[in-house]
């Protein structure tokens, strides 16, 4: 059978990201699978097709999705389904813990200058972080991390495609001089 | 309250940090070269406004305000310069650090917020609506009924049965156990049925226990509901 249907095939079987680990474990190929390089032929199909979806790469694994064109079809669709919202300090509390991690929440709050438990409890129950374990010093506060859910949520492969803090000085920088 | 002798947005500040970094935006004050006196006197009549509109400020608004008057109180002594330090003994070094970093973040969660947006618009496979396709049959969109929904469909069932208004001292015999039997029943013969047509003229009893055995059975995850809209039918089906 062809090794690129059946590829295609298992990103399309589930909603959630299929990891590579998984689809070679299927696949019980004896020769290496350049699996990016076939991902890659099967998104020039599609858009050679002018298909409306894509397989992307979402927290590590291969997930297919709509192209955002066709978001207001869907929202339509589906008028009576919440996605899920976050306020302005839910953000840039995740953001400081994608960053920092693993860290505290002490920490968070002294750079939020505020009171961010709340927040902190909010995101865990929502599985967007989740406790690593403690800090080592007094106290033994708890540690927090981002969770697959928030790479998921947030369209990210890894933490690495977040704007690498340089970039953002850069940015900060570019800032100052226009002053 | 405030007559007009104060034009001040009041926006909603994420906290001390985030007002003093609107400060520096407003006026497009250099971070690096921060005027602790102005800023400590709008930080301060801000708080001000604040209390006098009784809004009740955290700890943490005082606490920076207390963090303001003493860097302007040290910006007021006489520089002690250290000869064999070549650097200058600021004050101000510390809050710059921090408003740096915070707003730093502020960058990061603008641009993740983006991420999000962006994202959210491109939609995973079939993961809107829970269509069952053994159950699909009559292509009813399930709405997201939840556990009240359906109680409060049951309440309407309750109260168009007929009310008897004779004094009935007969004793049900009809038990939980005996209506989740019934219903284990209906669904070993066929897979799905709707609520209304097992209820029929029956008494409240053996409506009640009918609800109660409905609701152990989800409970135990041996059935489906779904339900159309608000108070329509109740359709009941098997869950493998």
């Amino acid at each position: 059978m062809n090794l690129k249907n059946i590829i295609e095939v298992l990103i399309h079987s589930t909603p959630n990201p299929v990891f590579s680990k998984e689809i070679i474990s299927v696949l019980e190929e004896d020769h290496i699978i350049n699996l990016p390089e076939i991902i890659n032929e099967i998104n020039k199909e599609y858009a050679k097709l002018d298909k409306g979806y894509r397989i992307e790469k979402i927290g590590g694994g291969y997930q297919l999705l709509s192209l955002s064109d066709y978001h207001p079809y869907i929202e339509k669709l589906q008028k009576g389904v919440k996605k899920p919202r976050f306020s302005k300090a839910a953000i840039e509390t995740l953001s400081i813990i994608a960053y920092k991690q693993p860290l505290t929440r002490g920490e968070v709050e002294h750079i939020r200058g505020v009171d961010s438990s709340g927040i902190i409890k909010n995101l865990l129950e929502k599985g967007l972080v989740s406790i690593k374990g403690r800090d080592g010093g007094l106290g033994k506060a708890l540690l927090y991390i981002t969770t697959p859910i928030f790479l998921e949520l947030f369209g990210l492969d890894t933490l690495a495609d977040l704007p690498t803090l340089e970039e953002l000085s850069q940015l900060l920088n570019e800032e100052r001089n226009s002053i | 309250m405030i007559k007009d002798s104060y034009s001040i947005k009041i926006n909603n500040f994420e906290g001390p940090m985030d007002l003093l970094l609107y400060f520096i935006n407003r006026d497009r004050i250099d971070i690096y070269d921060i005027p602790i006196f102005k800023i400590t006197k709008d930080y301060l009549k801000y708080i001000d406004i604040m209390e006098k509109m009784d809004i009740d400020l955290g700890a943490e608004f005082i606490y920076m305000s207390t963090l303001l008057i003493q860097i302007k109180a040290r910006m007021l002594l006489p520089k002690v310069i250290d000869e064999n330090s070549e650097e200058i003994d600021d004050p101000r070094v510390e809050l710059v650090h921090r408003i740096l970093e915070y707003k730093r973040f502020k960058n990061i969660s603008n641009e993740l917020h983006d991420k999000l947006e962006l994202h959210s618009k491109r939609y995973p496979k079939g993961t809107l609506m829970n269509f069952s396709p053994a159950i699909d049959v009559n292509n009813v969109l399930p709405v997201d009924v939840k556990i009240f929904d359906l109680a409060k469909t049951f309440m309407n069932i309750l109260n168009s049965l007929p009310e008897n208004n004779e004094l009935n001292l007969v004793i049900e015999e009809i038990t939980l156990q005996e209506q989740i039997n019934f219903i284990r029943d209906i669904l070993s013969s066929k897979k799905i049925f709707y609520l209304t047509e097992i209820i029929s003229n029956n008494s409240k009893i053996y409506v009640i226990n009918l609800f109660l055995a409905i609701l152990e059975l989800i409970r135990i995850q041996e059935i489906d509901y779904k339900q159309t809209k608000n108070f329509s039918d109740i359709m009941i089906s098997r869950l493998n």
